[in-house]
């Protein structure tokens, strides 16, 4: 694993990146973007400010297989929870 | 490459083998799996409950997002302090790791406070955990994740205490690592509620 610790201009560019993908967030919401859009807006500026943290804090992209078997293990046991309590969803519907 | 070796029970490993296999580093991210299981469940059920229901634009329109999105910010700021208090770790900086925890731990206890207003708000309009499905999981989701974060900040807060230069640096930077590791799940946590909890019912 890189040990190598982050400078101060890679922690202070990190941090404007989020910040950045935060307002993109934010603004979906606060100019009424159609639903549709917005959502999308939403979920993209979301699931890239997790990349960016599990890549640049975390530091996943450096781990060994086991730490990506931990990380993504409960990710496959959440979505098989979702499958299968979606019939129930449905039927009462 | 070494060539020395570690002796394990009757087994010789390499040293650089035994080394790479940090049993703390394992023993937090099984942790945080099943930290994972919870919350990813938990908001799971919040999805396809809204689906159910139709969305949750009618209740999700009186969520104070404004104040959630300071403290996004607010804990992304507190993500970066971390990060520097690893990085003043690693070159052995006793003022600066202090310094850096220290304002993690306040950026930490801003967030609550902020928090704490924020459900101070949502009482006073009379939205509890009993007015109905999404103010029950909002409330859980929230809570469950302010607890995870007042953990954090307890951790962080005993690791200022103990930065001082009576304490080993290799030590230090270790335990530091592994409690980060926690903080900075805290903040991804935090990324999908403030998505979901927050803005989603808001976009509809």
């Amino acid at each position: 694993m890189d040990e190598a610790a982050l400078s101060v201009s890679d922690s202070l560019k990190t941090f404007g990146l989020l910040a950045c993908l935060l307002i993109v967030g934010v603004l979906a919401v606060a100019l009424r973007l159609p639903e549709q859009a917005a959502l999308v807006v939403i979920f993209a500026a979301a699931l890239s400010e997790a990349y960016i943290v599990g890549r640049r804090y975390m530091r996943l992209r450096s781990e060994e297989v086991l730490i990506y078997v931990l990380a993504l293990l409960p990710l496959a046991v959440v979505i098989a929870f979702a499958f299968v309590i979606v019939p129930d969803i449905v039927q009462h519907k | 490459m070494t060539s020395t070796t570690v002796e394990v029970g009757i087994t010789h490993l390499p040293e650089e083998t035994a080394s790479s296999f940090e049993i703390g580093k394992v023993g937090m991210w099984v942790f945080l799996a099943g930290e994972t299981t919870v919350f990813g469940g938990l908001l799971c059920v919040f999805v396809l409950l809204g689906l159910h229901h139709g969305g949750w634009g009618a209740e999700g329109a009186h969520v104070n997002w404004r104040l959630a999105a300071i403290n996004t910010l607010i804990l992304f700021a507190s993500s970066m302090t971390a990060a520097l208090a690893q990085t003043a770790a690693h070159a052995k900086d006793w003022p600066g790791i202090r310094r850096f925890l220290a304002l993690t731990v306040l950026l930490g206890c801003l967030f609550l406070a902020v928090k704490t207003f924020e459900y101070a708000g949502d009482f006073a309009e009379g939205f509890t955990p009993l007015t109905g499905l999404f103010w029950s999981f909002y409330y859980a989701t929230t809570g469950l994740h302010v607890l995870h974060l007042s953990a954090g900040v307890v951790v962080l807060f005993a690791l200022f205490l103990l930065a001082t230069p009576k304490k080993s640096a290799e030590w230090l930077e270790r335990k530091l690592k592994y409690a980060c590791l926690y903080w900075y799940f805290v903040e991804l946590v935090w990324i999908f509620v403030f998505a979901l909890v927050y803005l989603t019912p808001c976009a509809a």
